[in-house]
């Protein structure tokens, strides 16, 4: 399936090349936390609903390629001093984190594509309602750990591809 | 001629209370005077039209109001204020906007203290005091 128009035609598993090489292994975010890769990016199959203890935010994707990306943070069993510190530390994580893989998409010729500021979800339900639409979408998964003040949150971060600008 | 004891007025936009505060950290110096943070476009317009900035630290991706067309205002409305754009976003057109739209400077996230000071003061430099 071809997903995207681009100066040369893209298919998905060039979609997908490019994903996965601007997938970036270690990132430090202003000495504050660091975010490492834990599970490379592939085609996502199964995608567990969002659980008691997970934050989450989305990012609008437009461009080339459009639909969500959705992000989530697990915090069972970890010490957050401050929440509301902690959540925008995540939030600018990510935004850090899918822009930068975003511009080097574009600067290896794949799809240009830009995010919308981050939005904050705190119904349950309605990140489920986004992941569960991912079953119909062309959706990749890659995970990440947010390191902050020696604990890890694992990540995980959803591109769900629901259309392509022609 | 920039006097020794100048203070410059700097301007933090960004929705992210995290970046606002990280940026603020790094310019913690006694030559430069953060006037104020705002999270969006309309509260940058409020703070300037209070009070004179030199400097506006400028996100592009911001809700509402992007961080282009806030620059674009800035540019028209608020000539003295010299603009560095920031973003997690560092394709070639974004850049070129910004730049198209007033900015003297743009800079990819995450980026380092010294690099952010760089240009702050290479653009800052160029000021004179009256």
């Amino acid at each position: 399936m071809e997903l995207f128009i681009s100066p040369s035609r893209v298919s998905r598993k060039q979609f997908e090349n490019h994903f996965q090489k601007a997938c970036i292994d270690e990132l430090n975010i202003y000495n504050q936390a660091f975010l490492e890769l834990s599970t490379p990016l592939l085609k996502a199959t199964r995608i567990h609903p969002k659980t008691s203890h997970e934050r989450g935010i989305t990012f609008t994707l437009n461009g080339e390629a459009q639909g969500q990306v959705i992000c989530l943070v697990d915090t069972y069993n970890k010490h957050i001093e401050k929440e509301d510190y902690f959540l925008s530390l995540f939030t600018e994580s990510m935004n850090i984190l899918i822009g930068k893989m975003l511009t080097e998409v574009e600067n290896t010729s794949g799809p240009l594509c830009v995010i919308s500021n981050p939005k904050r979800i705190k119904d349950s339900q309605l990140i489920n309602d986004m992941l569960e639409d991912s079953h119909h979408a062309e959706t990749y998964a890659v995970g990440y750990d947010l390191i902050h003040e020696q604990q890890e949150f694992p990540c995980r971060i959803y591109f769900n591809i629901s259309k392509t600008n022609r | 001629m920039e006097a020794e004891n100048t203070q410059y007025r700097i301007l933090i936009v960004d929705d992210s209370d995290f970046s606002r505060n990280s940026i603020s950290q790094m310019l913690d110096n006694p030559k430069y005077n953060i006037i104020g943070e705002a999270a969006s476009a309309k509260e940058a317009i409020n703070i300037l039209k209070d009070r004179k900035a030199h400097l506006a630290i400028v996100d592009v991706v911001m809700p509402e109001v992007s961080g282009i067309e806030l620059a674009d205002y800035i540019t028209e409305n608020f000539s003295d204020t010299s603009i560095i754009m920031i973003s997690s976003l560092g394709q070639e057109s974004i850049v070129i906007d910004s730049i198209s739209a007033g900015a003297s400077d743009y800079i990819q996230k995450p980026f380092k203290k010294e690099d952010l000071i760089t240009s702050v003061d290479k653009i800052l430099s160029s000021i004179e005091e009256v």
